[in-house]
């Protein structure tokens, strides 16, 4: 082999940029959140996560404006739907699917369950790495009632 | 149809393959271990081992010449202006040019193009092909980094400031990433490049559509996750996590098909990486016309094919036939016998 003294941190080079993710992490192997984002968060929402099992669906679905399905990956764009509606067509009520009435609002509506951001919001969004400026502007339940 | 597309047809053809196959072995034999543990695995070990062979494979082959390619003036006289990146004269020099080579494809820069009129040949710039190359390169490195946010956690800081410089503008929700946007600018235009420019088309083949096409369907995958048939992203981060530290699960929240697609073509790519035209990406470091610094004149460059070859010297030819020499009254040339002597 020629060059052997460029080669050589070459492919070791190489090797420590494709494997990233795998040294990244080994730093901080236990801080690793679980698995079930409900584990340990059965008091999460007192509303309607009565059971110490986890979310009752049923409960949810009834409850909430949508089901969890479509809430867990689609919330962001209800949310987004109802500031549209709200601040640029002065509509104040969201009919859901099944035919309930809604106050289009995140604090009077959304919050009054959801009510711990740092359990409900934080905890996913942190994790995988997205940045939400809600509460840039509004209030989080907790930071009212301090 | 025209038999110059026949390559394009053919791409896409695997393509289809490609997608259906994970669509038929999640979706409807539910291999979800083989198709979310054993391939991707499979893929990485392939992709990392493929790139090592095929460099300590460069890092074997001689380079009998110094062959630098060079447009600009050498380094010489001190009073003669001398060009540090067209012709680089110092290993660092060599570097220089080529980190810029690497990240601004300078050499694409220069790209010209030739046109008839009538009987005159006239070269324009056609600066094209180096824009579509540059946002589908960046796009891609910005991608990848990007992706570290599923991989890692916490997520790395860096990471976090890449997606908001790349979702700057705030357009549509959730937020458009403008290196998404970019690349699939950059690629089209190299697709459409290749089946539209008829003396493209003409140098195209298989192993040039399949590389855009399999990017491009990653790129849209993608995007769909992102914007339309949302997978549960937590999920799928336990699982990226647990992937990156060698304790692979499957995890129990459904997928969707979409992300083993994803997941597939992905693995497929890094497969395909090292033996095609992609593994570029190393070889530009290994070519020779590249890596050698333009000093000739300053230094000799050894072919290392050079073997010791068997000769006889001046003084060892006379000592050989002193006697004839003498015999015949041939002068003898003392001086090259001392030399000889001091020598060895």
């Amino acid at each position: 082999m020629y060059n052997v003294d460029k080669v050589i941190p070459g492919i070791l080079i190489l090797v420590l940029f494709l494997t990233t993710p795998i040294w990244l992490n080994l730093t901080n192997l236990k801080a690793l959140p679980p698995s079930d984002p409900h584990v340990g968060q059965a008091r999460m929402c007192t509303t309607c996560h009565v059971s110490e099992a986890g979310p009752d669906e049923a409960a949810m679905s009834e409850r909430c404006v949508a089901d969890t399905k479509y809430m867990r990956g689609y919330h962001m764009k209800l949310l987004d739907e109802w500031r549209d509606k709200k601040i640029r067509k002065m509509e104040v009520n969201y009919k859901s699917p099944d035919g309930k009435i809604y106050v289009m609002s995140l604090q009077r509506t959304c919050l009054k369950c959801h009510n711990d951001y740092h359990n409900f919001c934080d905890r996913c969004h942190q994790f995988t790495g997205v940045n939400l400026d809600c509460f840039n502007c509004h209030i989080s339940v907790k930071e009212e009632k301090k | 149809m025209n038999s110059r597309y026949n390559d394009f047809f053919f791409s896409l053809l695997i393509i289809a393959a490609l997608i259906l196959i994970p669509m038929i072995g999640v979706g409807v034999l539910g291999l979800k271990f083989l198709f979310g543990v054993i391939i991707p695995y499979g893929a990485l070990a392939v992709f990392i081992i493929g790139l090592i062979y095929r460099m300590v494979n460069w890092a074997r082959s001689p380079q009998p010449f110094k062959i630098p390619t060079t447009c600009g003036q050498q380094k010489s006289l001190p009073w003669i202006k001398r060009s540090r990146l067209e012709s680089p004269a110092s290993t660092f020099e060599v570097g220089l040019r080529m980190f810029f080579e690497v990240f601004l494809f300078r050499s694409l820069f220069r790209n010209l193009r030739a046109d008839l009129e009538g009987k005159k040949l006239i070269y324009g710039s056609a600066k094209f092909l180096w824009l579509g190359a540059m946002l589908f390169h960046l796009g891609f490195l910005i991608i990848i980094l990007r992706h570290l946010r599923f991989f890692v956690y916490p997520v790395p800081e860096f990471v976090n400031i890449l997606e908001k410089v790349d979702g700057f503008f705030q357009i549509s929700f959730p937020t458009l990433y403008l290196s998404d946007l970019l690349i699939l600018l950059g690629l089209s235009f190299l697709l459409l490049r290749r089946l539209f420019d008829a003396k493209v088309n003409y140098i195209s083949y298989a192993s040039d559509y399949f590389p855009l096409l399999l990017i491009i369907s990653i790129v849209i995958t993608g995007i769909l996750m992102r914007v339309i048939i949302k997978p549960d992203i937590f999920a799928i981060k336990h699982y990226a996590i647990k992937l990156a530290t060698f304790k692979p699960i499957i995890p129990e929240a459904p997928l969707g098909v979409l992300f083993y697609v994803h997941l597939f073509l992905v693995s497929s790519l890094a497969m395909y990486f090292p033996f095609s035209k992609l593994v570029h990406m190393i070889g530009v470091f290994f070519s020779p016309t590249r890596n050698m610094a333009n000093d000739n004149r300053m230094k000799r460059h050894v072919n290392p094919w050079d073997y010791p070859v068997k000769y006889t010297t001046y003084a060892e030819w006379q000592e050989k036939f002193r006697d004839v020499m003498e015999e015949a009254g041939m002068p003898i040339d003392e001086e090259w016998v001392k030399e000889a002597q001091k020598q060895t």
